[in-house]
């Protein structure tokens, strides 16, 4: 038999077949293809931003600065018009679009979306508007995850799930870091550990990073020259770092919050000159001090390199800051990944210069304190600090430079939430109309447990050999619906108080409860256990028997539902 | 199973994916179902967007390169004329290009050493030494970089990868560049014993090239390995007989040895070729001190004896100098001699006064004895003043040797 009549006889078969694949292996077979497809798309992403840079501000350096000047106002004129007239579905952060989409959407994005943020992307970034390419590779990413999940039917609640997959994929093809890009999907857009889908989102991660690195090959980001910690003495200095860089984030969060308040207020007549005012200024910023054009990742890698000096660094975290504040706020195309590492790195190297030139013997070169700045600013900005950290040992692979990346990180991160309340990206959400969760708000909620509501004691427990008499007087005692009884070691059962009432009137008061009523199984519950898994247990039964974990047949006490409603203040 | 579609915001069932939900008005749809045999067509859209994805980077891969090369050979013009500044600039917009070439990198790390960036150049070499440890040249340029701050330990390892590293084809001469260069960092440093073992290492490996052997020679001349520096000399006079710097050190390290015959020799061949008052001096006083050692062949015992009593006249009048009791003009108080030094002094002026005409061998060993005790008498007193009587010094150290 002719093997290709054979393949094609199955294929058919197979597509004649449906169900073919159940949903959790759908799924999973969807997060390897989403994976690969992501990483592909990031890959031609980048590589147009390349050729774009190369022939416009790269291409320059000989012309006459006027063209430098113009070229970031032309690609974000280009690129918003192409926004506000080819495809609105583009604008935006892509972290809150695809959080609206798992959230509010069931997991949908429209495929429309992924072109448009590929295009204008690509014309605002590949023409040196200080953007990152991040944001929209993690929204082209979660938009054909959507897609794929469309075309493969899956269910509401896989759909769901979906986007987030597909985000993790894109930031990790555009980022070459695997790791990072699942702990910031988990951290950012998932805004929870939800163990469901970390399989998917690790499998999909590390398929577009092999994609990735497959055309664009295994170099790293950054080349990190290998760094140590001279001494514990110069801790202060990273912790200072952080705290800068938490502080700067807070500002840069307050401020260009305003200003994108007062733009995105104004008429769409205006609005779409914005991102060109932008732009000019980006272009005469880019014309006086080139670092500051683009994403600036060759910047970041000469700052490790000792390149700059720490004056020179601070002048491009300045510039660097105010230009993306002001294309964040026009709303220009781009991410703000890029800047935000730029910024920090600059700050941090600037800030370790000055150290290294007060205390030469026992602080770092400029490069290590570029290392650990990279991540205070993000850690601020976007409130994932298990990111920015993991995101610098992903980059540096040193085991030394670990311990002042967290110091610094955490010191960011905490800076940055005492001064300002809500993240960038949260406030941004609001201004769009917006309410979307926060791993944050959620780490930050209160739960409420078993231990919270419960009732101590045995009260509700009637001895085996009790009688009908006796457990119904100790149930309208209490006022509640059941009482307890010991089966076994560890084990409960409930007597309804209905039908020790109605053994009673049956006149069976003196017969033991036991015998005299049925006696249903009930399941125990823990002080530790959350009321929302108490609540699922109570909605089969009346009454919880709490037992202690460190011996299971002793009871602690007992969970009805009028005590959870006691424990939230909810008045009958 | 047939395919339901379901509005996003009110979640009632719609007719199709275009459809306007007439609940809500939305556009929004999801679709429910389900359906795999999109999975080939999936695959081959995904075929499709690999050989596509393939195509566009082989394409920016290839005008990356291009680009690069331009650049970099732009940055090797300017790197020649010593327009360091220049070079640098175009060798970074080279690596923009190509990211992880390697001899981007080194071209820049060159050019940065070249225009006194130290800093930015390490970092540069030690990303390079990291993907290729025993390269010769990275080595090299780290060496000096360490030799520079003083980080001499450091140095002398980087050194030493260096020459026993690998280097490009052609480029292997530079070990000896590389040793050379490790024995005067050694040299400023004060690693005495480590550079007389790299010297006798790189006069075992002198290349048979007139220039290196010759400047090895000198090297070795230099820290005192006149033996070796001698037969290095030779070898070089082997092949260039007209070398009269050659001749000049195969001369004095022949002096240095103690061979003023073959010294003086060496010195007149090189004063036949080009004469200079230094090198007549050097003749002269080769001449003297023939003159004055009695161990010299073919002088009989007679004539050893003489030059015995002769060198004991030299070591009092030696020493009466320094004492300043043999200088007609001298105004300063006379130096007191220790009683034993004294009796040296009686004991040699005694021998003078007696002539021995028998027992010749003897008494010239006696004499020799003599005027060693008193030039190591004389010696101190002298402290830092010259010596006055220069062949005497030397036939005594000869003596003594």
């Amino acid at each position: 038999m002719n093997p290709l009549r054979d393949i094609l006889g199955r294929l058919d078969q197979l597509s004649k077949k449906s169900p073919v694949l159940d949903e959790p292996q759908r799924f999973l077979l969807l997060s390897i293809v989403i994976g690969i497809l992501s990483g592909l798309v990031v890959v031609c992403f980048h590589i147009s931003i390349e050729y774009l840079n190369w022939n416009t501000i790269h291409s320059l350096e000989e012309a006459s600065t006027f063209l430098v000047v113009l070229w970031p106002a032309a690609g974000g004129l280009a690129a918003y018009a192409l926004v506000h007239f080819v495809v609105p579905t583009a604008r935006g952060t892509g972290i809150n679009y695809t959080k609206t989409a798992v959230y509010a959407s069931d997991g949908y994005i429209p495929f429309r979306s992924v072109l448009g943020k590929f295009a204008t992307s690509t014309l605002s970034i590949g023409t040196g508007n200080p953007m990152g390419p991040e944001d929209p590779a993690l929204q082209m990413g979660a938009g054909i995850a959507s897609v794929l999940g469309r075309i493969f039917h899956l269910t509401r609640d896989h759909m769901r799930l979906i986007a987030p997959i597909g985000a993790a994929a894109g930031i990790g093809a555009a980022f070459n870091t695997p790791i990072a890009a699942v702990l910031f999907v988990m951290e950012e857009v998932v805004a929870a550990w939800n163990a469901g889908v970390l399989g998917s989102i690790v499998i999909s991660s590390v398929s577009a990073v092999v994609a990735s690195r497959w055309f664009l090959g295994d170099e790293p980001l950054f080349r990190v020259p290998d760094f140590e910690l001279v001494g514990y003495s110069e801790l202060p200095v990273y912790a200072l770092i952080g705290a800068a860089g938490g502080a700067l984030s807070a500002v840069f969060a307050r401020y260009a919050i305003r200003l994108r308040g007062r733009t995105t207020s104004l008429p769409d007549r205006y609005k779409l000159w914005l991102p060109a005012l932008a732009g000019l200024v980006v272009g005469i910023a880019g014309a006086v001090v080139p670092e500051t054009l683009g994403a600036g990742y060759e910047v970041i890698d000469g700052a490790l390199h000792e390149r700059f000096q720490w004056n020179t660094l601070l002048l491009f975290c300045v510039l660097k800051l105010l230009t993306m504040a002001l294309c964040f706020s026009c709303g220009t195309p781009g991410g703000l990944f890029a800047p935000t590492l730029f910024v920090g790195g600059m700050l941090g190297g600037g800030m370790g210069g000055i150290a290294h030139r007060l205390w030469p013997a026992s602080t770092s070169s400029t490069g290590a304190y570029v290392l650990v700045g990279i991540g205070t600013f993000f850690a601020g900005v976007f409130r994932a600090p298990m990111t920015s950290v993991f995101m610098v040992f992903e980059l540096s692979a040193s085991y030394q430079i670990i311990l002042p990346v967290m110091i610094a990180n955490t010191v960011g991160f905490l800076v940055s939430r005492r001064l300002q309340h809500e993240s960038v990206l949260q406030l941004a959400g609001y201004q769009d109309g917006l309410d979307l969760p926060s791993a944050e708000e959620r780490r930050e909620a209160p739960v409420m447990c078993v231990e919270d509501a419960m009732r101590r004691g045995q009260e509700p427990l009637v001895p085996p050999q009790a009688n009908v008499s006796d457990a119904l007087a100790l149930a309208n005692r209490l006022g509640t619906d059941a009482v307890l009884v010991k089966i076994r070691h560890g084990r409960w059962g409930w007597l309804a108080r209905r039908d020790l009432a109605r053994a009673a009137e049956a006149g069976e008061r003196a017969k033991a409860a036991r015998e005299a009523v049925a006696t249903r199984a009930v399941v125990r519950t823990h002080p530790d256990e959350p009321i929302d898994q108490a609540l699922r247990k109570l909605a089969v039964y009346p009454l919880l028997p709490v037992a202690s974990r460190i011996n299971s047949s002793y009871l602690v006490g007992t969970l009805s539902v009028d005590d959870v409603h006691r424990a939230y203040g909810i008045q009958h | 199973m047939a395919q339901r579609f379901t509005c996003l915001i009110c979640r009632n069932e719609i007719a199709h994916p275009g459809a306007e939900c007439p609940h809500c008005r939305g556009r929004s749809v999801i679709a429910e179902g389900a359906s795999p045999r999109i999975l080939v067509v999936v695959f081959g859209a995904m075929v499709a967007l690999f050989v596509l994805t393939g195509l566009f980077a082989r394409s920016f891969r290839s005008e990356g390169r291009s680009r690069g090369a331009q650049h970099f050979e732009s940055a090797e013009q300017m790197m020649a004329q010593g327009r360091y500044e220049d070079a640098i600039s175009h060798y970074r917009d080279a690596l923009l290009y190509s990211r992880d070439n390697a001899l981007y990198r080194l071209g820049l790390a060159r050019a940065l050493f070249a225009h006194g960036n130290f800093t930015e150049t390490e970092t540069h070499l030690v990303e390079l030494r990291m993907e290729d440890p025993a390269s010769g040249v990275l080595n090299l340029l780290l060496a000096r970089l360490a030799a520079r701050d003083n980080r001499v330990g450091e140095a002398v390892s980087y050194y030493r990868t260096a020459i026993h590293g690998h280097w490009e084809p052609g480029e292997e001469d530079a070990r000896l560049g590389v040793r050379m260069e490790l024995v005067e960092v050694l040299e400023n440093a004060g690693g005495e014993l480590q550079m007389t073992a790299e010297l006798a290492e790189l006069a075992d490996t002198a290349p048979d090239d007139v220039a290196v052997r010759a400047r090895v020679a000198a090297l070795l001349l230099k820290r005192g390995l006149y033996d070796r520096a001698s037969s290095l000399f030779e070898s070089v006079l082997a092949m260039a007989p007209g070398n009269r710097n050659a001749r000049l050190g195969r001369a004095e390290a022949e002096f240095r040895l103690g061979n003023y015959g073959a010294a003086k020799t060496h010195f007149a061949a090189a004063q036949a070729l080009a004469e200079d008052e230094e090198t007549a001096a050097r003749i002269d006083l080769c001449r003297r001190v023939i003159e004055l050692d009695p161990t010299r062949r073919g002088i009989g015992s007679g004539g050893r004896y003489a030059r015995s009593r002769v060198l004991i006249e030299r070591a009092i009048a030696a020493l009466s100098h320094c004492r300043g009791t043999g200088d007609p003009g001298f105004v300063g108080p006379v130096a007191s001699l220790p009683s034993d030094s004294a009796a040296t002094v009686e004991r040699a002026a005694r021998a003078l006064r007696k002539e021995s005409l028998e027992a010749l061998d003897e008494a010239f060993e006696v004499n020799i004895l003599l005027a060693e005790e008193v030039w190591s008498v004389a010696k101190p007193l002298c402290g830092e003043r010259p010596p006055r009587d220069e062949p005497l010094r030397l036939v005594l150290r000869k003596l003594s040797q």
